[in-house]
């Protein structure tokens, strides 16, 4: 196969920022199909499933990507019973893709109508790191003359809030960056939660960039509503029991640190332990603050890298959690989400 | 639209302006009424044509008191029942056609949509079968029968919730629950409790209906609510209306009186019938409220202090889906859970919102003394 | 009927009179038949809360409402189900525990043996150590003290009091030999002065008809309403008591259902109804005065009553004359005791009160020795010190710290009356905070109306509000201020019913619930539920009636919601109260429940005169503070 699914996916999203992962699975599959040399049946769904494989095991964080992946598959082999011309019929699949492309966008319009009235004038919401649909809905809202003021979390790993908080303010939405950490500090003041969402699971649960489950449980033990916005191509089979049953977890997610990193931060302490020497040595040509500074700074650092990589990305967090779902498909409590899926996969 | 009809539609816009037509179970059947006759009294051949129709009237009847949302659950699951009619009529052509058309899952607002084929262009030119008129019109007297009978599919089922020797609470006056507990009263023996709801008082009304009926009904102010919970095994509301979340608009004290069985981990039945049942979600907690007169709060003998003080005196109360535990309706009894289920099954996705800017705008604000 | 079998219901203390007559003493409260009813009672307890009636003898099921109001005089308190000789006659088990228990009270009617046992007995049984386990009417008084103002309380209390102080003497009563000639002669020179206060007001003179007469229900001073209330709640159960046999089960069926009394709350005292004639004749008129009010709700809130009850001691200390052959300290627990018991019968006693009185009885008991008009100028003092520095001080201190929690902008809800925090918004007001306050108020009382008209003639933005609108008010809070009848030793807050409805709704929301309340009416008893001690107030209140509509008849409501169509199908409810009927109805009840308790869940603060303290430290304050106030 001379198509690489792989490439074309990244570029597609390196392209248009805008592109959510789903929507970008499905077009790089349709592009697949166009490139498809296969002649028989068989052979087309296998290099189908095949691709949308290589997708899949090409990101970390994998579970939106397969939700498009699944719901492209699912589509294809539905259809593939009552074939006449495979041409033709190939030719179906990619004029269904990409109007399904283009609709994409058109749902995000769509949740943010249907949110549109939860959003009550002079109330306090408060969002997570940075969604698209949430953004949107929050902008719609801003242009309907609401007035609302918006807490974001900073969420310290994609600086989401950040992106979040410019685009906000952009649309003349007051807006505050909190720390992840102080989600419990201003939730007496919020009206409402509202987080996107990376995938929404089987029975209704949420899984989304980390620090959802959290704001849940805050949201919940202040009786606060807490609404999540998902477009529904990224309604996904999966049933995840608790944290540590999503895909996205292997053995080596927060693991603690073994030995070889004991010996770093003892070498380290032994540089600390050292220090006053230096320091004396150092006091005298140099300005000392810096030194020691760089110091702490590089052991951080280091530490940083060495446990970053182990710290998951999403997390999971249960229906009973959720007031309640904005989709396309109109506004789900969590069992409409499980009504949804079961009839597509039934 | 007939001149008949128009005068018809107008009269009972009047009436439900001047809430002179009140309660979720009249207003149901007056509107359904109107509806038969809108329906069979004007010309129609295009199914558009027909949903414009029935989608006007209830537009203004809505508008005349948007806070009978039973009149916009009426006109939704009328329109659902033509589309539906249409529905099948076209897909009886179809079949004759015998076209390419992979129909697998037909609720409109499934994520196969999302790839398969969507919105059929409009066959406005396809030739509609004479008997779809008599279909509508049969269907819709099939929900006004239901509408006349749902006391007693409801009230059937009281045996199966009420055990001997129970303790109910229920606060306020509600037909639904009334039957209820009568018919649970001619086979079990059990205790009612009835809170009042000042200042309607209402709640004394059900209790010598009750006592009447033999059931051993005590009458509590609703300040005791809370004291007498713990002993309480059942707490049975009625409601004026349920939202498409589970939540409940109901009389005033409901939500007081949820919260406290909540705490005492006590179950929270609701009888209502499906008509209450609307597809809008509570926006606002205050979208559906009614303000009332607050002479029956601070009469009018407090006239010095009535200059000084606001006084509120909300009609009804919302009740949160996570304090209810179960819905008795006349199709059985469903947890909050299922709700969204049963609005796919009785109304068009496409209804929900014909009327949302109305209902959102014209609240009533809160009245000042 | 045997005329004995009528006093058992409502005078059963009839027992103790019978030796040793007294106004005082025969003054039926029915929480001095305590120890008897409660024993007698307790082999029933053990099946069915309802069964009071099914052991009862019924009468024939034609009964009909009307043969009620005919026999509705005659009430009786329903435990009491054995007649007297059962009781006292029989050498049964039971009887003889109510032998043990009587014994104390018979030997407390001495004046002086009731100082000294008091003093031995009292210190093991009770807290405090002045207590008077023994005489009939301390027995009345000692239960609220210990337990609260609920004849549940005293029951148990009293029972478990008479049980323990039995034991440890031999079983039998002292009786008139075992006394010393000093006792012996002056209880006859007591019922010398009873028999000859008897003939004035011309009673039996003898004791014990004299104590039968005063226990029918229109003689004398029974607390037993007149005949036009008969029906109400005692009604029912005096039909009951009356019915000789026939106890097929479906008698006794129709009899529970004719009975008023809701089978939740049958241990509770019915409501009271206190005139004039039910005062012995020998009470200080400050005294009946006070508690006539106190039945009538005029005189209504802890604090209020408390004061008011100090005050009318105080007044009858002031008047008081020393009999002979006595000295004012040692005489003055007996002289108050027929007082305390008077104004239980008025009202269940507040627990404020309680132990403002348990205080002052300390004082008397700790002043044995001192000479008459040192005692007298001591205990004015006292009462004077108490009120200064338990409630008026208690009060500023509560203020002046509630100010800090109240800012600028705040929204503070706050249910019904109480005078602290009525006390505390003013002075905030006063200090030129700007704040808005919704004041919620429910039936039948509408307390917070008073409190309200107080704010809006202060100037403060209010909004009023009933109950049932609470989860609707609620979103527009961000504080909760609310009065406490007494603060129990498991942190709950016993206060006015609704309460915690108040409570649980701003907890829902977490927003802060701050509780005023002085210490003072801290109460070492411990409750789980409202069921256990509560008051039961008149349920004639709830019926919307003329006299009781306060001003919200409900038709004029229905009127403006339901707009003349639809009127006509409620149209049978007329003008007067829907309920008005209630009392012919068979299945009908009202329950009128005055107290709740709330969770200390619910509570975020108690603001005492003592600082800022968690409600669950209420025994803390118990244990190492109070010790040190009462020095």
């Amino acid at each position: 196969m001379t198509f690489e699914i792989v490439a074309h996916y990244k570029k597609l999203l390196l392209d248009s920022p805008e592109l959510s992962m789903p929507v970008a699975a499905i077009e790089s599959l349709v592009e697949l199909i166009r490139h498809s040399k296969a002649t028989t049946m068989s052979e087309f769904m296998l290099s189908i499933k095949d691709a949308s494989q290589q997708l899949k095991s090409s990101v970390r964080n994998s579970i939106s990507l397969s939700a498009g992946c699944d719901l492209f598959v699912r589509f294809v082999t539905r259809n593939s019973q009552d074939v006449a011309d495979f041409e033709t019929w190939k030719g179906t699949l990619i004029s269904r893709g990409q109007r399904f492309v283009e609709k994409a966008d058109a749902c995000r319009y769509k949740i943010a109508e249907l949110g549109l009235p939860f959003i009550k004038d002079g109330s306090v919401v408060l969002i997570h790191a940075h969604s698209r649909v949430v953004s949107l809905l929050l902008q719609r809202a801003a242009e309907n003359h609401k007035r609302f003021k918006v807490f974001v979390t900073e969420s310290s790993q994609t600086q989401g809030g950040i992106r979040s908080a410019k685009v906000l303010r952009a649309a003349g939405i007051p807006t505050t960056i909190i720390l992840d950490a102080a989600v419990g500090y201003v939730i007496d003041k919020v009206d409402m939660v509202l987080v996107g969402a990376e995938g929404v699971v089987e029975n209704g649960g949420l899984i989304n960039q980390i620090g959802s489950y959290q704001m849940a449980i805050v949201a919940k033990a202040a009786n606060k509503p807490f609404y999540a916005v998902a477009e529904s191509y990224k309604f996904v089979r999966l049933f995840p029991l608790n944290q540590y049953d999503l895909p996205t977890y292997n053995a080596d997610t927060l693991s603690f640190q073994e030995l070889n990193i004991d010996y770093d931060s003892k070498s380290n302490d032994a540089a600390l332990a050292d220090s006053p020497t230096s320091l004396k040595k150092a006091s005298s040509t140099a300005s000392p603050s810096t030194a020691t500074s760089q110091t702490a700074l590089h052991m951080k650092t280091s530490e940083d890298q060495a446990s970053q990589g182990s710290n998951p990305l999403v997390d999971y967090t249960p229906p009973n959690y959720i007031t309640l779902l904005f989709t396309d498909l109109g506004v789900l409590t969590p069992s409409g989400v499980s009504d949804e899926l079961i009839k597509l996969y039934l | 639209m007939s001149k008949g009809t128009n005068d018809l539609v107008d009269d009972l816009v009047a009436k439900l302006k001047r809430r002179q037509l009140v309660g979720s179970s009249t207003v149901a059947q007056a509107t359904l009424k109107l509806l038969i006759v809108v329906i069979s009294k004007n010309n129609w051949s295009k199914p558009n044509e027909l949903l414009n129709l029935v989608k006007s009237v209830g537009q203004k009847l809505i508008e005349a008191n948007p806070t009978e949302l039973a009149v916009g659950n009426i006109v939704r699951r009328v329109l659902h029942v033509i589309r539906e009619e249409y529905r099948e009529a076209e897909a009886e052509k179809d079949a004759n056609l015998n076209e390419f058309q992979p129909a697998p899952l037909t609720t409109s607002s499934s994520m196969y949509n999302l790839l398969g084929e969507t919105g059929s262009a409009s066959k406005d030119n396809v030739h509609y079968p004479s008997s779809l008129r008599s279909n509508i019109i049969q269907e819709i007297r099939e929900i006004k029968d239901d509408l006349e009978n749902i006391y007693d599919q409801i009230k059937n089922q009281a045996s199966l919730h009420i055990h001997s020797n129970e303790i109910i609470m229920t606060i306020g006056r509600s037909k639904t629950v009334e039957e209820f507990l009568k018919m649970a009263a001619s086979k079990r023996k059990f205790q009612v409790l009835v809170a009042e709801s000042a200042p309607s008082y209402s709640g004394q009304e059900m209790a010598l209906e009750l006592s009447k009926a033999g059931i051993e009904t005590t009458v509590i102010p609703d300040s005791a609510v809370f004291a007498v919970m713990s002993r309480v095994n059942k707490v049975i509301l009625g409601t004026h209306a349920v939202l498409a979340n589970g939540g409940l608009i109901a009389i005033s004290g409901s939500h007081m009186m949820a919260s406290a069985a909540k705490h005492h981990s006590i179950p929270v039945v609701v009888c209502t019938g499906l008509y209450k049942l609307s597809p809008l979600y509570p926006y606002d907690e205050d979208s559906f409220n009614v303000s009332m007169n607050p002479d029956s709060i601070l009469g009018f003998e407090e006239g010095d202090l009535i200059e000084k003080v606001t006084v509120t005196n909300p009609y009804y109360d919302y009740v949160s889906p996570t304090l209810v535990d179960l819905f008795l309706t006349n199709q059985g009894g469903h947890p909050p859970s299922y709700l969204y289920r049963l609005i796919i099954e009785n109304y068009d996705p496409n209804d929900q919102t014909f009327d949302l800017s109305t209902m959102a705008e014209t609240l009533p604000k809160k009245q000042r003394a | 009927m045997d005329p004995k079998k009528k006093t058992v219901g409502f005078a059963p203390d009839n027992d103790a009179s019978s030796d040793i007559p007294s106004p005082g003493s025969s003054n039926n409260s029915s929480a001095a038949t305590s120890p008897v009813s409660a024993f007698s009672n307790t082999p029933d307890l053990d099946h069915n809360s309802n069964s009071n009636s099914r052991s009862v003898g019924s009468s024939s099921s034609s009964t009909a409402p009307k043969s009620i109001k005919s026999s509705g005089a005659r009430s009786s308190y329903e435990p009491m189900k054995s007649s007297y000789e059962e009781q006292w006659g029989l050498a049964d088990r039971v009887s003889q525990k109510a032998h043990k228990m009587a014994s104390p009270r018979e030997g407390g009617q001495f004046p002086k043996e009731g100082g000294k046992k008091e003093g031995k007995q009292g210190g093991k049984t009770s807290g405090l150590g002045i207590q008077a386990s023994g005489s009939v009417t301390s027995g009345g008084s000692d239960g609220p003290h210990s337990a609260g103002p609920n004849s549940a309380g005293s029951q148990s209390g009293a029972a478990a009091a008479g049980q323990k102080g039995g034991a440890q003497k031999p079983p039998t009563a002292p009786s008139q030999k075992s006394m010393t000639k000093a006792e012996r002669r002056e209880l006859q020179e007591k019922q010398k002065a009873e028999k000859a206060a008897r003939l004035a007001s011309g009673l039996p003179a003898s004791g014990k008809k004299a104590a039968q007469v005063l226990a029918q229900p229109n003689s004398g001073f029974s607390p037993n309403p007149s005949k036009s209330l008969a029906t109400s709640f005692p009604g029912a159960e005096a039909e009951k008591a009356m019915a000789g046999g026939g106890e097929s089960t479906n008698q006794t069926k129709r009899r529970e259902k004719l009975t008023k009394e809701i089978g939740l709350f049958a241990h509770l005292d019915p409501p009271k109804f206190a005139n004039t004639a039910s005062a012995p004749k020998d009470l200080h008129p400050a005294v009946v005065n006070v508690g006539l009010q106190m039945a009538q709700f005029k005189i209504c809130g802890a604090n209020a009553r408390c004061v008011a009850t100090m005050s009318a001691f105080r007044k009858a200390i002031q008047d008081y004359q020393t009999p002979p052959n006595t000295t004012l300290s040692r005489h003055m627990q007996t002289y108050l005791n027929p007082h305390i018991s008077y104004l239980v019968t008025c009202r269940p006693m507040a627990v404020s009160m309680g132990n403002a009185i348990r205080y002052l009885k300390y004082e008397i008991g700790k002043n044995l020795d001192l000479p008459d008009e040192d005692a007298r100028a001591l205990f004015l003092e006292k009462i004077d010190n108490f009120i200064r520095d338990r409630i008026t001080m208690a009060d500023q201190v509560i203020t002046s710290l509630g100010l800090q929690k109240i800012q600028d902008g705040d929204v503070i809800l706050t249910y019904a009356r109480s005078s602290v925090v009525q006390g505390l918004l003013l002075a905030a007001h006063a200090k030129g905070i700007k704040f808005k306050v919704i004041v919620v108020d429910s039936r039948p009382r509408f307390e917070g109306k008073q409190l309200l008209r107080a704010l809006a003639t202060a100037g403060v933005p209010c909004t009023y509000v009933l109950l049932t609108a609470i989860g609707h008010v609620m979103r527009e809070v961000n504080k909760v201020i609310l009065g406490a009848h007494s603060l129990l030793s498991n942190g709950a807050l016993y206060s006015r019913a609704g309460t915690a409805v108040v409570a649980m709704s701003a907890h829902e929301r977490k927003i802060p619930v701050i509780v005023c309340c002085e210490t003072y009416k801290f109460s070492d008893r411990v409750q789980l539920d409202s069921f256990v001690q509560n008051e039961i107030g008149n349920p004639d209140e709830l019926v919307n009636d003329a006299n009781n509509n306060f001003g919200h008849s409900s038709t004029r409501w229905q009127e403006s919601v339901r707009g003349g169509l639809s009127s006509t199908t409620n149209g049978a409810t007329g003008a007067a109260g829907v309920l008005s009927g209630w009392k012919e109805s068979r299945d009908l009840k009202l329950l009128n429940l005055l107290y709740d308790l709330t969770p200390s869940e619910f509570v975020t603060v108690v603001i005492t005169e003592v600082g800022l303290i968690p409600c669950t430290s209420v025994p803390v304050i118990l244990r190492e503070f109070l010790p040190m106030m009462q020095q």
